[in-house]
């Protein structure tokens, strides 16, 4: 095969290309060129890689210590952010007291390690290390079962049932309120993350755990009552919070205990709660 | 005539006055590991040839030429004995490889298109200094629209003076595998010089 300068070009554009390989010459050996490169060889550390570039000389050992070194960087890394992404899901500061803690956890509907005092519906075990919580509470149902309020809910009494809506968005605006100043927080404050233009309220789960667990261990009875307004009295937890205001009234003191207790007896006279509502009743009423 | 020294005499010479001879590294591969001295002495040139076929510029030829030589004598002892030359050439094509990804993120920083070697005085007779210029701009850019395995085998034939034998050595191919990439580039060189010489703005002339 010839060269393309050797060969005959058969039109202009091959002629130009002729032309132009003509005019370059190869690389010319140059032997100063080849000496400078040797010094700068002789230059270079004999083991070392790119100039300028240091080269790892550790052995296995040091590179399986930076792995380990390394690992155990990422495990707590991903150990803070998990307890960090913990701590915002249920609203909890590290910072806060944990009384803080618990009263910011109230209003949520998981329960928590942190708070001893049940929900009506969603029980746990109160925490053996506080003597006053380990006694039972007469309001706390023995097994969670929604189907048992579903009877009541379907005969509502004719009164009741127009002045529940109104009245829960009375008092969740009262149990943000109440909750609020307490806590730096509000019940709301996760939905409002999402969506700041408009502010959930909480919902009759959130506020019976809430009014529980003001009763029981921040010894708070008004603001149970408070909170309870907001549950609808004919709604799905209707006898829960029947029960619970019935033990927030007689604990408060308030004059409505009475009644409340025999309103519960007249709609639930074989609730699960009856008996304590009894007991209540009779120690309000004068020997 | 040696093949380690083909552009020593400053012209091109034809393929039959290079072609295989008994002293030639190219033609007679070492057998076993090399010393490094005699390898370095015997090959520099060629590693610069083989490093401007794969489109490195002239400017960086040494820089390149040394990293090439660093790798070498790091992985000498490794070396197999079989085909000095093709275990040369795989190298500095890697080492150009790398330049190339490095230059690309170099350029982003730089403002300049215009290659150093390109500016550098020539000797002799200014004309045919400036003339011989441009046609190294010209092949150059040309070149760099080549395919890489196009471009090293047409650099190597028609520029240095590779015989096809030769070529198919270091690229560790057949040789009508050498000649058909050589046909081809050659086509794709006539249309590229066409097009950068032609007359308008981006044109040269050759």
């Amino acid at each position: 095969m010839k060269r393309l300068i050797d060969s005959e070009a058969p039109d202009v554009a091959t002629e130009r290309a002729q032309e132009v390989l003509r005019r370059v010459r190869p690389l010319a050996a140059s032997e100063a060129r080849l000496q400078r490169v040797r010094r700068a060889l002789d230059a270079a550390p004999v083991s070392g890689g790119r100039r300028g570039v240091p080269r790892f000389r550790g052995g296995w050992g040091a590179r399986a210590v930076g792995i380990a070194i390394l690992a155990g960087v990422g495990v707590a890394a991903a150990a803070a952010g998990s307890a960090w992404w913990t701590a915002t899901e249920h609203g909890v500061d590290a910072g806060e007291p944990p009384s803080e803690r618990s009263r910011s956890a109230a209003p949520r509907v998981e329960p928590s390690a942190h708070d001893p005092a049940p929900s009506p519906r969603l029980e746990s075990k109160p925490s053996p290390s506080d003597p006053s919580e380990r006694e039972p509470s007469w309001t706390e149902p023995s097994e969670a079962q929604p189907s048992e309020a579903q009877p009541s809910e379907a005969q509502p009494s004719g009164d009741n049932a127009p002045k529940a809506a109104p009245r829960a968005n009375v008092a969740g605006e009262a149990a943000a309120r109440t909750l609020g100043p307490a806590t730096g927080r509000t019940p709301t404050e996760r939905g409002a993350r999402t969506t700041p233009s408009t502010p959930r309220q909480p919902t009759e789960v959130e506020l019976l755990h809430a009014a529980a667990t003001a009763l029981r261990r921040d010894r708070d009875p008004q603001r149970a009552l408070q909170l309870l307004e907001g549950v609808s009295g004919s709604g799905a937890f209707e006898e829960e919070a029947l029960a619970l205001r019935v033990e927030a009234a007689a604990r408060a003191g308030d004059p409505r205990g009475p009644q409340l207790a025999r309103t519960y007896l007249t709609r639930f006279p074989a609730g699960r709660y009856a008996e304590r509502v009894r007991e209540s009743l009779r120690a309000s009423s004068p020997p | 005539m040696s093949l380690t020294d083909p552009g020593s005499e400053g012209g091109r010479e034809p393929s039959p006055g290079r072609a295989l001879e008994e002293s030639d590294p190219l033609a007679s591969p070492a057998r076993g590991a090399p010393d490094f001295d005699h390898t370095y002495s015997t090959y520099f040139h060629q590693v610069c040839r083989w490093l401007r076929a794969f489109g490195c510029p002239m400017a960086e030829v040494d820089d390149l030429a040394q990293e090439t030589f660093l790798v070498v004598r790091r992985k000498l002892d490794d070396f197999d004995g079989q085909n000095l030359p093709g275990w040369l050439y795989r190298i500095a094509q890697r080492t150009a490889s790398d330049h190339r990804r490095r230059a690309w993120f170099r350029r982003l920083f730089s403002r300049s298109s215009e290659e150093p070697d390109s500016l550098s005085a020539g000797k002799g007779d200014p004309l045919q200094s400036l003339e011989r210029r441009r046609a190294e701009r010209v092949l150059q850019r040309a070149l760099e629209r080549m395919s890489p395995k196009r471009r090293a085998a047409f650099y190597l034939f028609e520029v240095e003076g590779y015989s096809g034998e030769e070529i198919a050595l270091l690229e560790d191919v057949p040789v009508n595998t050498v000649y058909t990439r050589i046909h081809h580039a050659r086509k794709d060189f006539v249309r590229f010089v066409a097009e950068l010489t032609a007359d308008g703005p981006q044109g040269e002339a050759p």
